[in-house]
């Protein structure tokens, strides 16, 4: 549990930097899943988003619960040794997009009536005039994009991951789960 | 001017406040709430910084959704039409309503980070018994962003030195995806060597602590919470019993 | 009080870099640790702090060390870095940042123990004082240049005074006050000091026992006048300065014979130690 925290403590800082770009914004989550677990990711998530209200958009604020899914999804697929093979990976972040989307769409519906100024929006429109509900059409959207999206940001943990000095990554507990072991 | 920054009770009250009037309150009444908000701060010394990040952030916003709302109910009943765009009632009701949630929620939201600083939270929460660890990244993280840019332009610095062409911005992007992995690595072990050295000056301790300056609240700071506490059971009573 | 039994780490490619290690450091012992490889006593500074297993998790350790008796992996991490002091070479590590004071980082480290507040003011302040940073106590540690972030990073851990003060290279950023102010606190210190420094002028000044790694093995030797013997056979293979000054920094009690104008010569070097003896 120490070292938990005690890395955690530590790579809180390095995920508020990766946060930062505005999609692509789960990526220090979800390293920090990958090598430190569920619960530091989760809490890197908060912060994260706590700092990023205060800094980027208060939006963030609001958009912590799909954080806290995406935390747990990756955490769990880690262990499943999702992050052995890049197209696992792949697999996993839409796996975690599907979920993100289905998390984030009541919120973004309620609060902003699906707008993100993302340049996804055209989709909400689109469906919207095919004559779905405001909120389908939100879910269609974020169905449509947070997959492709996630998809990414786990092949780009991937490549850090996999990349990464073994002494480096033996450090955290998540290293059983990202390497196969030395036959 | 008012010069008064609250303490950090008050103003997550504040925040609580807004947060529940912004789901609980009428249009009419969130509008006019937002703009006697907007007033006060203008006489807050803070109040710049607060309006500007309103007037880049939440305006756009608020025009884009207000837009974007009024379009998007083609299919119901037509209320009037201007230059040939058709607008709906209901889709006008729809975006008066997001926009003047979002107007009062960012507007609160806004103000929380201006009113109080990071540091003063992390201070608020260390003082309450929070894990040192938490409050560490809490005000960390913001530097740990700007110490990241720092290396990287300290390593174009030294590239630059060497005879690197960096000229335009195709090399200078070339010349920083190379670096930004292994940067990162660096940056991901300093922290891990980080976490070792603080847990060495006895971070993980969860014994009592003593605190060298406690934050109390001040006078005002007692008033304004127990009127905004009013205020909140009040919404909440109201929106219960209506 | 630190006991090493045995102790062998092997590093990634099985390659032995400490084998069958075994010396005690007592109470109030203080110990250099000296080889010309840095990385090799930074290695022995964080098994004997209880960290090896997870600064170098690839390196395999077998033999222990024992705090009071105890295995040190096996006491509680809380209470271990109570008792044991580590301070990394980049003790810019060590400042948290979470307080916006030099003054407040400082007491920081007494806060989380708990004691009484005017208790910390008086050992944050003479813990300042002595390192002369005391002007700076009410500046930003953001806003220090790198010399004077060491200063107070070293403050703020020896404020804790633990029992076991490990220095990892403690003198590559300071000045030549920094270290003279360093030296008068650690020969004042009450509590065991293990220092690894390739400076001599840092290590003579404290040291009283040595442990030496060589490439044939690691040697403990238990007074200065052991290591000067070793150093006169040619045992040793460490960066000392000339044999006079060296002398005199060890503090031996020496009286110059005019007539030998080089140290270099064993005979009377050899004088000289049986003398002292």
């Amino acid at each position: 549990m120490t070292v938990g925290v005690a890395i955690n403590l530590g790579m809180g800082q390095v995920v508020a930097l990766l946060k930062i770009p505005l999609y692509l914004d789960s990526l220090g989550t979800v390293i920090v899943a990958a090598m430190c677990g569920i619960i530091p990711a989760m809490i890197t998530g908060i912060i994260s988003n706590l700092l990023a209200s205060a800094v980027f958009s208060p939006a963030m604020m609001f958009f912590i619960p799909t954080m806290l899914v995406i935390a747990l999804l990756a955490g769990i697929l880690t262990r499943k040794g999702f992050f052995l093979r890049w197209w696992k990976a792949v697999i996993g972040g839409v796996i975690v997009g599907v979920c993100a989307a289905i998390v984030s769409a009541p919120i973004s519906t309620y609060l902003f009536g699906g707008i993100t100024l993302a340049g996804t929006d055209f989709l909400v429109l689109y469906f919207r005039a095919t004559g779905e509900e405001l909120l389908q059409a939100v879910l269609y959207q974020g169905l449509a994009s947070d997959p492709i999206d996630k998809g990414i940001t786990f092949l780009l943990a991937f490549l850090i991951l996999s990349k990464m000095p073994r002494n480096l990554l033996m450090r955290f507990p998540g290293y059983h789960y990202l390497r196969q072991r030395d036959a | 001017m008012i010069r008064y920054l609250p303490h950090p009770v008050p103003v997550f009250l504040f925040l609580v406040l807004i947060i529940i009037s912004g789901f609980t309150l009428s249009i009419e009444v969130r509008f006019i709430v937002s703009v006697m908000l907007l007033l006060l701060f203008t006489f807050h010394i803070h109040g710049n910084k607060i309006l500007r990040t309103i007037v880049r952030i939440v305006i756009p916003l608020c025009i884009a959704i207000g837009l974007f709302m009024t379009f998007i109910y083609p299919e119901t009943e037509q209320w009037l039409t201007i230059a040939g765009i058709r607008l709906s009632r209901d889709g006008l009701t729809a975006a008066g309503e997001m926009t003047s949630r979002i107007l009062l929620l960012f507007t609160g939201i806004i103000a929380f980070f201006n009113l109080i600083t990071i540091q003063r939270l992390g201070s608020y929460l260390y003082q309450n018994n929070l894990p040192v660890w938490l409050v560490f990244i809490l005000i960390n993280g913001l530097k740990f962003v700007d110490r990241f840019k720092y290396k990287l332009s300290e390593i174009h610095f030294y590239q630059r030195l060497r005879g690197m062409p960096l000229e335009n911005i195709w090399q200078r992007w070339k010349a920083t995806v190379k670096i930004l992995i292994p940067l990162l690595y660096f940056m991901i072990e300093e922290s891990s060597n980080r976490a070792i050295a603080l847990e060495m000056r006895g971070f993980t301790a969860t014994t009592r602590r003593t605190t060298l300056k406690p934050d109390r609240q001040s006078t005002i700071d007692k008033i304004i919470t127990i009127l905004i506490s009013g205020i909140i059971i009040f919404i909440l009573l109201r929106s219960i019993l209506l | 009080m630190i006991k090493a039994v045995n102790l062998t780490l092997k590093d990634e490619s099985e390659k032995p870099v400490v084998s069958n290690l075994s010396f005690e450091i007592y109470k109030n012992d203080r110990i250099a640790i000296l080889g010309r490889k840095s990385e090799l006593s930074t290695l022995l500074c964080h098994a004997l702090a209880g960290i090896l297993q997870r600064t170098h998790p690839s390196y395999s350790v077998s033999g222990s060390i024992l705090y009071a008796g105890q295995p040190i992996e096996e006491i509680d991490s809380h209470e271990r870095t109570n008792k044991i002091a580590y301070v990394p070479p980049f003790a810019d590590l060590l400042i948290s940042g979470v307080k916006d004071t030099v003054f407040g980082e400082v007491a920081l480290s007494l806060e989380l123990t708990g004691i009484e507040r005017d208790l910390i003011h008086e050992r944050v302040n003479r813990i300042l004082q002595r390192f002369a940073i005391e002007k700076l106590s009410n500046r930003d540690p953001d806003e220090l240049s790198g010399g004077e972030r060491h200063k107070v990073a070293l403050a703020a851990m020896i404020v804790r005074a633990p029992d076991v003060l490990i220095l990892d290279n403690p003198s590559m950023f300071l000045d030549t006050t920094g270290v003279n102010n360093l030296l008068s606190i650690l020969r004042a210190y009450n509590g065991t000091i293990i220092i690894a420094d390739p400076n001599p002028y840092i290590w003579a000044a404290v040291a009283g026992r040595f442990i030496t790694i060589e490439k044939s093995g690691i040697v403990p030797y238990d007074s200065p006048a052991a290591l000067i013997h070793a150093l006169e056979k040619d045992a040793v293979h460490i960066d000392v300065p000339s044999w006079h000054e060296l002398l005199l920094m060890l503090r031996q009690p020496l009286i110059i014979d005019t007539e030998v104008t080089s140290f270099r010569s064993l005979g009377s070097l050899r004088t000289i130690i049986r003398a002292m003896q």
